[in-house]
């Protein structure tokens, strides 16, 4: 009936970092891809689509469809009101690399934001992940 | 307009976010993640008619977001965005039924205010 994965959590707590790492990363690098583009995305169709091929916005992309893998084997083990306040630090590690790697001024009311999403991700991560029925995923061909 | 435009964002992003919870919770629990293992779990989720729908979703918010964009600033999609947090909250109560104690209510409330913040 309920989860049978290590009730020690080793593994939810790997993919939540990885989705968290992920986004935030994948973000940095495609929001850095489309800095470098400038205004050449808007100047014509075929010009938006080369985008694609910069290489921070390729990264990126493939970065974020990996945390987006990460996010759906998270959701296949624990609940949605779970996952989504706990991952919600990656809001916390892209204004932090922001300042680190881009020196971004972060004022008074930021810091405060990053507090209060820390502590409310805390508060969510000491709560049981799980507290609906799960069952193992099928090996050969998932349920549709 | 940019209501219509933010109801289509949050509307989006709670589908898309209900309907891939919903759609891994019957894919059943992913515990390999070797090559081979990413490899039939990207597979399964192109097969997967409620992570698609999901997919479909987070389509119509992004673009609903780029054009919101395109008429208004960011910062007027701000507290809906962060309400999204509780919203969602209670909607994981109500539709996949997933028991939510006082803690994840608490929990929920500082991310929704701290995101408010760091976005303001």
């Amino acid at each position: 009936m309920h989860s049978a994965v290590p009730p020690n959590g080793v593994r939810t707590s790997a993919l939540v970092a990885a989705v968290v790492v992920g986004n935030v990363l994948g973000n940095f690098s495609l929001s850095r891809g489309m800095h470098d583009l400038g205004a050449l995305l808007t100047s014509s169709l075929p010009a938006y689509l080369a985008g694609i091929l910069n290489p921070w916005v390729g990264a990126g992309v493939c970065v974020l469809i990996l945390a987006f893998l990460a996010q759906l084997s998270l959701l296949s083990r624990a609940d949605l009101s779970y996952v989504m306040p706990v991952t919600s630090v990656s809001y916390v590690g892209t204004a932090i690399l922001g300042r680190v790697l881009l020196s971004e001024e972060v004022e008074l009311t930021r810091w405060v934001g990053i507090g209060l999403i820390t502590i409310g991700a805390a508060l969510v991560g000491r709560t049981k992940y799980c507290t609906t029925p799960r069952k193992a995923a099928q090996e050969a061909g998932a349920a549709r | 307009m940019r209501w219509l435009l933010l109801g289509l964002i949050l509307a989006g992003n709670a589908a898309a976010d209900l309907l891939n919870a919903a759609g891994m919770r019957r894919h059943g629990e992913v515990r390999e993640f070797n090559p081979r293992a990413v490899g039939r779990l990207v597979a399964a989720v192109l097969r997967n008619r409620f992570v698609l729908g999901g997919i479909a979703a987070m389509a119509v918010s992004f673009f609903s977001l780029l054009a919101l964009l395109s008429i208004t600033d960011l910062s007027f999609a701000i507290p809906a965005t962060a309400a999204t947090y509780l919203v969602e909250t209670a909607l994981a109560r109500l539709i996949l039924k997933e028991r939510i104690e006082r803690m994840r209510w608490i929990g929920a409330a500082f991310v929704a205010a701290g995101v408010a913040l760091l976005m303001l």
